[in-house]
């Protein structure tokens, strides 16, 4: 059975070519455009895994994120942040609300698949 | 007393000492006769009775016509040639006798005349002389208030209580609270006047800047003294009710003995600057953004068309459309954002380097009141340190852990330091739920100042510019702790603070570019009426109106001020305040003051003007002509602004009669002409509160040669005056 990934970002020339990445890699991906309708796909979609931008319009990466961590029932999700915020203080921000990896943009397709493949073999 | 009061008293007295004499007499004489001498005489007396009472009545006259001659010609006159002589020999010099009364007397006064031309001749060569000396002083005087007045930054000197003894107009236009004040920034004829503290002589600078950060900033200054640092500046940030921040540079003014004889403050407005960061810092965030975003996007499409060549054709479409788009918006980018110059300026807010294990103990020292911290040093070494603005970054922990205490009902109890990389991680550990991220996002905005009170700079704006942020951890490590994080960088190079100014050392003599007594003032005394009249800061004031009854509904319509510090009228700190009296004004005031109800039309009423007026006579005394008026009229407002004027208050008119008792005008235009005094502008608020307050300094001499020296003793002596039993 496929992994589930949901990629979270609001520009579409960042999800198309992760979307097709990801379904390359056998994935089953699932693409939304802002952290609120990310909260909701995460309830229906059940990811393992989440492709996150932190910059999101409304509710932004980081309260998804913790949202997702505070909760016991969803705990587990891995998180990726893929962001554009590339200071050490915005890493840290990211690693102390509990995400798995924080990757900045521009990123490598073989960095992220990497990336995703070793968080889902744990 | 009233010269007539005078006469009479002294007619009886005479009457009196005269009949008792005679009474004494005939008693003697009858006792010494015998009983037929004294027959005789009875007998003698009843038929002759006519003779002897026209002898009496006659008798009785002459004294009278004597005596009323003798007060005339040599009583009142010399009364009025003492006072008249004390006012050529102490405040008018050039004043001469012109007294009706006996030759002797006249001659007298001629005497005195010629004595007093021959007095001003010497006087006026010596005054030549030393008026030829002060010249080079007054030059040099104007030279340093040129550049006083020229520089750019706002300059305050405060004695160690905080009293400003010397200020520019830069520090008055950006310190003086008031909304909307005229050219001349003193207050002068503005319509919105709510200022809360004034830049002023001897007004108190922490009316102006919170107390507190003027003292930490002095206390900085002492430890760097105490370890005889060369350079011992101290920086801070303060934000004006206007939102305008300032940066202020405060140097400590040591005596020859390197004790604090003050303190100066040095104000740039770097209100335009911060912005103008800001913007360029959102601009490059921005930049970045979309320069990584793009790249990015590009950079996963063209590698995955390499990768997949076989791909489908609408699918290569797709990625061909995205990296055509992402060219032009980088194109766009280029033209647009990066042809503003973006010449990054560091900017003013200076931090200081310091021991993050300082910063630590300070913030354990500082939070006692809410949190008692037990401090937890760990991953970081001794040395480590970060760059801050100590006061304004405790501040805004203290303000987290406030908020922590007041919304989220927890106590944080331990806070732990570690610095794994290149930052630096301060934790405040509770137990409780992690801060949600909107939470803090809403206390980012607000101010600090609903924790110290006159510090109106957000969290977010503290933290900014420490380019730290504060975050929640939400790790859980000993069951239910959780904790907000503290981010700031950790300093990278070793330089030490940017601080080039020397201490002030005050040279034995004195500069020779003001002669004032900077440094040796008396400190405040709460007990004002022990204090000698020429020591006090005097408010001298007068009110125009629409008439002369205040209970009958006459109004106020402009109000004028000055302030008199050291016995001097200080012609920069004034009030000209018109006031609109919601009602019209009868012609026969307008013709007494000139102002009608075209004038009056959009300026502030009584309820606003008060509370101004106020504010700007706190600490001093009041002083009128005839203030029973004028105190009338602003009881009346008492009710309605809930201002009451509590100041001691002296009269002009009362202290004429102490020093003046032999003449019986004293109205200001008397008084003034008596003195020496020109009034430029009578019936004008301001012009006769100038006017009065000449006056009143002229009068500060006479009263100490009648004996009046402190507060009190004028105060007592206006009861006595018979000009105090006025009322209105």
């Amino acid at each position: 059975m496929a992994r589930k990934i949901l990629i979270v970002d609001d520009e579409p020339s960042i999800t198309i070519p992760l979307m097709f990445l990801m379904e390359q890699n056998q994935f089953e991906v699932m693409v939304v455009h802002s952290g609120e309708d990310a909260l909701t796909a995460i309830d229906d979609f059940k990811p393992d895994l989440v492709l996150l931008d932190v910059m999101l319009p409304a509710v932004d990466g980081f309260q998804v994120c913790q949202q997702l961590k505070g909760d016991p029932k969803q705990k587990n999700i891995k998180i990726i942040f893929l962001s554009a915020m590339t200071r050490d203080l915005d890493i840290a921000k990211g690693n102390t609300l509990g995400a798995d990896a924080y990757i900045t943009k521009p990123f490598s397709n073989a960095d992220v698949v990497r990336q995703v493949k070793d968080l889902l073999s744990e | 007393m009233k010269l007539d009061n005078k006469f009479w008293l002294f007619a009886l007295v005479c009457i009196g000492v005269t009949t008792a004499i005679s009474v004494t007499l005939t008693v003697i004489f009858w006792q010494q006769i015998n009983p037929s001498e004294q027959q005789l005489l009875m007998s003698l007396f009843k038929g002759q009775m006519w003779y002897f009472f026209s002898i009496g009545v006659f008798l009785m006259a002459a004294f009278g016509f004597t005596l009323d001659w003798f007060f005339r010609f040599y009583i009142i006159p010399l009364s009025q040639l003492i006072e008249e002589t004390r006012v050529m020999n102490t405040v008018n010099p050039a004043h001469r006798l012109n007294i009706d009364g006996s030759r002797d007397v006249m001659t007298l006064s001629e005497l005195i005349n010629t004595l007093a031309d021959q007095c001003e001749a010497a006087i006026y060569v010596i005054d030549q002389t030393v008026e030829s000396a002060k010249a080079k002083t007054e030059a040099e005087k104007n030279i340093l208030a040129t550049i006083m007045a020229e520089l750019t930054q706002g300059v305050l000197v405060c004695d160690t209580v905080g009293r400003i003894l010397l200020y520019n107009r830069q520090a008055q236009r950006v310190l003086n609270k008031s909304q909307k004040t005229d050219a001349s920034g003193d207050g002068e004829e503005g319509n919105g006047l709510t200022p809360d503290g004034f830049v002023g002589l001897h007004r108190s600078v922490y009316s102006l800047i919170d107390k507190h950060l003027v003292q930490y900033a002095l206390k900085n200054i002492q430890r760097k003294l105490d370890q005889e640092k060369e350079n011992a500046s101290a920086h801070f940030v303060v934000v004006t009710s206007n939102r305008r921040q300032l940066h202020a540079e405060t140097l400590p003014v040591l005596d020859e003995n390197k004790r604090f004889a003050g303190f100066a403050l040095i104000f740039t407005d770097i209100t335009a600057q911060l912005e103008h960061d800001g913007r360029l810092n959102h601009q490059l965030k921005r930049m970045a953004k979309t320069l990584r975003s793009s790249i990015a996007a590009m950079r996963s499409a063209v590698d995955l068309m390499i990768q997949f060549p076989d791909m489908a054709a609408d699918q290569k479409n797709k990625f061909m459309q995205i990296i055509s788009s992402e060219t032009q918006s980088l194109s766009r980018m280029m033209r647009t954002e990066l042809t503003e110059p973006a010449a990054y300026t560091k900017s003013r807010w200076p931090l200081s380097p310091i021991l993050a294990t300082d910063f630590i103990a300070t913030l354990r020292d500082e939070a006692m009141a809410i949190a008692a911290l037990t401090v937890n040093v760990a991953e970081c070494d001794a040395k480590c340190m970060i760059r801050v603005d100590n006061y304004s970054l405790i501040l805004a922990m203290l303000f987290v852990l406030e908020k922590l205490k007041e919304e989220c009902k927890v106590t944080c109890d331990r806070c732990r330091l570690t610095a794994p990389g290149n930052l630096v991680q301060v934790d405040l550990i509770y137990q409780g739920e992690p801060v949600k991220i909107e939470t803090l996002r809403k206390w980012n905005d607000q101010p600090l100042a609903e924790f110290e009170k006159d510090c109106s700079l957000t969290l977010r704006e503290v933290l900014e510019h420490h380019h730290a942020e504060i975050w929640p951890y939400a790790e859980e490590q000993d069951g239910n702790d959780a904790c907000l994080r503290l981010f700031i960088p950790m300093v990278q190079s070793d330089r030490a603070s940017e601080e080039l100014r020397q201490v002030t050392l005050l040279p034995k003599n004195r500069p020779e570019f003001y002669d004032f007594d900077l440094f040796n003032q008396v400190g405040q005394t709460p007990e004002m009426e022990k204090r000698l009249l020429g020591e006090l800061n005097y408010t001298v004031f007068d009110t125009e109106t629409t008439g002369l009854d205040p209970r009958g509904g006459d109004e106020i319509i402009s109000i004028g001020a000055i302030r008199v510090v050291n016995g001097r009228l200080l012609h920069t700190e004034t009030i000209n305040q018109l006031v609109d009296p919601r009602r019209s004004v009868p012609a026969e005031s307008i013709k007494y003051h000139g102002i009608d109800d075209q004038m009056l039309k959009a300026k502030p009423t009584i309820e606003k003007v008060l509370p101004f007026f106020h504010r700007f006579t706190q600490n001093t005394v009041l002083v009128a002509h005839n203030a029973a008026f004028d105190m009338r009229m602003l009881q009346m407002k008492e009710k309605e602004t809930g201002i009451r004027f509590v100041n001691p208050v002296l009269d002009t008119m009362h202290l004429s009669t102490i020093v003046h008792p032999a003449h019986n005008d004293h109205t200001l235009d008397t008084i003034a002409q008596r003195l020496g005094i020109t009034i430029s502008k009578r019936h004008d608020a301001l012009g006769d509160a100038i006017a009065t307050g000449e006056v009143f300094l002229k009068m500060i001499p006479l009263l100490n040669e009648k004996g009046v020296y402190t507060l009190r003793e004028a105060l007592i002596a206006s009861q006595r005056s018979y000009y105090a039993s006025l009322k209105y």
